[in-house]
């Protein structure tokens, strides 16, 4: 028998038309953002304590999102370092400020190649 | 009201032979509905079944969140969308991370360890089950 979730799925999604947006999204009782450029199948990959990669299942496994741990405490301290409009924040910011953090080359890349792919997307977008 | 859409009987970390419920939260299946997340979507149906069936689980990851649960799988075929299957992705397990409420927060392919293709690349935290 079909779960209650299979069914759901059947209903709602298989073979809808439902166009794809880029988002982010903070999740409170995880403490993460989560955030998808890209609809591609995709797997995880850890760049850093704090952010895991979501990479493309295809070569060449391109950067399809990412899933920051720990953001509570970096949304309280950014706006002592920037100025927010309209109670938004880029979220390159966000990609900028761990970019900081490292030596690394590959990591900074990384972080470069997140922060181009978040173009104009907001926090203040997360739900 | 429940802040679940679907639970979902889980093996117990403690113990195979009994379960317990997690749950897909209402917010999380509303904003991949509405941002259309198909990919998503359809696996959350791996994630059911990883968690009915899992390989081995895991305690603790996060850095914040050390009592959650990590279950592992090695199911035989994936979903890229829709109901669709299709073969899962080479030298990849199945993660799904269960909050210490149950809550089901998140469901990933990874990449195995050379070592121990059972358990997951970069693991952080205890294998819980099964018991060496």
């Amino acid at each position: 028998m079909a779960s209650e979730l299979n069914q759901f799925l059947r209903d709602r999604v298989d073979g809808k038309n439902l166009p794809f947006t880029p988002y982010c999204d903070i999740g409170k009782d995880a403490d993460v953002l989560t955030v998808f450029y890209k609809p591609d199948p995709y797997y995880s990959k850890r760049l850093t304590d704090h952010v895991t990669l979501y990479l493309a299942l295809e070569p060449p496994h391109g950067i399809v999102g990412c899933r920051i741990k720990g953001i509570a405490g970096l949304l309280l301290d950014l706006p002592n370092y920037i100025a927010v409009d309209h109670g938004g924040i880029k979220l390159s910011l966000i990609f900028l400020s761990f970019r900081g953090g490292t030596e690394d080359e590959q990591i900074k890349a990384a972080f470069n190649e997140l922060a181009k792919a978040a173009g104009d997307l907001e926090l203040s977008s997360a739900a | 009201m429940s802040k679940w859409k679907f639970t979902v009987e889980a093996q117990s970390p403690g113990n195979p032979r009994q379960t317990w419920i997690t749950g897909f939260s209402e917010r999380q299946l509303a904003l991949l509905l509405s941002k259309g997340h198909k990919e998503k979507l359809a696996k959350a149906r791996l994630a059911e079944e990883v968690l009915e069936h899992p390989e081995s689980i895991i305690k603790g990851w996060g850095r914040d969140k050390a009592d959650s649960w990590i279950y592992v799988g090695a199911p035989p075929h994936d979903y890229r969308s829709d109901s669709i299957e299709t073969p899962p992705p080479k030298g990849k397990r199945s993660l799904v991370f269960v909050l210490p409420d149950g809550t089901i927060d998140d469901w990933v392919w990874r990449d195995a360890r050379t070592d121990e293709p059972g358990l997951p690349d970069g693991m952080k935290g205890n294998v819980v089950w099964p018991v060496n």
